[in-house]
């Protein structure tokens, strides 16, 4: 929706929006709010995998971009503080939640465990978008977090490193063990189905 | 290289960030080894689904509307 109206002649663009916000225009920032709400919104949910958590956090978000709105000098694409904003304040609820010891180890996971070879090993599981984003939601945060910025938002290790205050080959690790364990939970949910 | 050092090099090895001892080591394994070659597939359609997932939008968003007044009250109070 954005894109569309950005392309249109007449459109704002987001930069300008944010400038007005910050000067106290409420009607840009409400456009802003309309235009990324689903890309906000769709970010907690993906690193959340909790509805009611996503919706609360996307209000935590919006406000907080409503306080800091005002400190946004264009530097960077709109687009891109925007998903920052919301990766850190996603972050802040982890820790509120005491999770925050998931991103300091390699080992602070339920241990992974590969399903080897076995006389059925190629009777693969369908593995689609709903069961990827069921087993997803039954990641560990710190899984789940790594998971959702590398393979999903398509981040780069070294920039999800200094997101999360980790290491560069913890961040590495944790994808690993998450794709492992996401490929466990869909041949568990196959079984089951 | 046996099962378990090739199942730990998986990521590296899609990635194609193995040097090139490592990466001979695994793709021989996985040739010779097909519980470790289905791994190794369907590790690859989980990577390839999930890049598929952030253009999707079959999410089933809340109403816009509502949260956006709950944003404005909650605004007003900052």
């Amino acid at each position: 929706m954005s894109v569309v109206e950005i392309d249109k002649p007449d459109a704002v663009g987001d930069v300008e929006l944010a400038k007005r916000a910050g000067a106290g225009d409420a009607g840009a920032f409400e456009q802003l709010y309309h235009r990324h709400f689903r890309r906000v919104y769709s970010l907690c949910l993906r690193m959340l995998g909790n509805p009611t958590e996503a919706e609360d956090l996307t209000q935590e978000v919006f406000t907080n971009l409503y306080r800091k709105i005002g400190s946004f000098r264009g530097d960077s694409q709109f687009t891109t503080w925007l998903h920052r904003m919301t990766v850190n304040q996603v972050l802040m609820h982890f820790r509120k939640k005491s999770t925050r010891t998931e991103f300091t180890t390699d080992e602070g996971e339920t241990p992974v465990q590969i399903v080897q070879g076995t006389a059925n090993a190629d009777r693969m599981p369908i593995i689609d978008r709903i069961a990827l984003e069921d087993a997803i939601a039954k990641l560990a945060p710190g899984y789940r977090t790594v998971f959702v910025l590398h393979d999903v938002e398509g981040h780069e290790h070294e920039e999800i490193a200094r997101m999360l205050g980790i290491a560069e080959g913890t961040s590495k690790s944790q994808l690993h063990k998450a794709r492992l364990k996401l490929r466990e939970l869909i041949r568990q949910q196959a079984k089951l189905n | 290289m046996n099962c378990a050092e090739s199942i730990e090099l998986l990521s590296d090895y899609h990635a194609g960030e193995l040097d090139d001892g490592k990466e001979t080591g695994v793709s021989t394994h996985l040739e010779k080894c097909p519980p470790c070659s289905v791994v190794y597939t369907e590790l690859t359609v989980i990577v390839e689904t999930a890049s598929m997932l952030r253009s999707d939008d079959k999410i089933n968003y809340p109403d816009e509307y509502v949260l956006w007044r709950r944003i404005s009250l909650t605004k007003t109070a900052v």
